[in-house]
């Protein structure tokens, strides 16, 4: 597999959690979403 | 080759799906179901990276401890539906998506725009125990012994002060409930 699939998917998931942290009320969730963009930064780490 | 890039789309799918899940979900238990769903594929993913090591701690405390931690808050403080209007929201609402989009955008266009179809796919050069439960131990205990213990002695520190501040909260409670009686 691309290096590149990996980065941009990650990408995709950093986005989705940045969403959730701007959008969502509730700071539970807040911090759900936070462990998604944690995660998407463990991903791209690991893809290199 | 082919079997790789079938399992990766796959598990790309279900961790956009389960990241989906968490933002959309209104219940924030099933924002936590949707959320161990995402790190199960994440751990596929890292499979297919070949950091098997990773993967099984991804598994064993990401989906399995700290996921349990969260349902166990669920269950205490959180179980409840978030109201669908809240005042002062709407511009977040909007502007939120709109960021995450554009965020990916920049993102998306900064990797394919860098050199980075030039790294060699197969990666590096690895030595055949790379990435064992054994090398990363070594590691972590002879050379990157100073950082490991910081970190660590970090997370004792937070963890005290955590309990510190607990026990403070329900002492002053506790303090406050006897004064109205003298």
């Amino acid at each position: 597999m691309d290096i590149g699939w990996f980065v941009v998917l990650s990408a995709f998931i950093f986005g989705i959690g940045a969403t959730g942290v701007l959008t969502r009320r509730n700071p539970l969730v807040v911090l759900l979403c936070l462990e998604l963009m944690l995660n998407a930064g463990n991903l791209a780490l690991l893809a290199f | 080759m082919l079997f790789e890039q079938i399992m990766f789309f796959l598990a790309a799918l279900l961790a956009i799906a389960g990241a989906l899940g968490v933002v959309v979900l209104r219940n924030p238990f099933y924002s936590v179901l949707a959320l161990v769903s995402h790190l199960i594929a994440l751990a596929l993913l890292f499979l297919l990276l070949r950091a098997e090591f990773i993967a099984a701690a991804q598994i064993v405390v990401y989906a399995g401890a700290v996921m349990v931690l969260y349902v166990f808050v669920v269950a205490y403080i959180g179980g409840s539906d978030e109201p669908e209007k809240a005042e002062g929201g709407s511009l977040a609402r909007v502007l939120g998506p709109l960021f995450g989009a554009a965020l990916v955008v920049e993102i998306t266009i900064a990797v394919v725009g860098t050199g980075l179809g030039l790294v060699d796919t197969r990666g590096a050069e690895i030595e055949p125990g790379f990435g064992s439960p054994a090398q990363i131990g070594e590691l972590l205990l002879n050379k990157f012994l100073i950082p490991f213990e910081a970190a660590s002695f970090l997370l004792l520190v937070a963890a005290v002060g955590a309990v510190v501040l607990a026990r403070r909260r329900r002492g002053l409670e506790h303090l406050d409930e006897p004064e109205p009686v003298t």
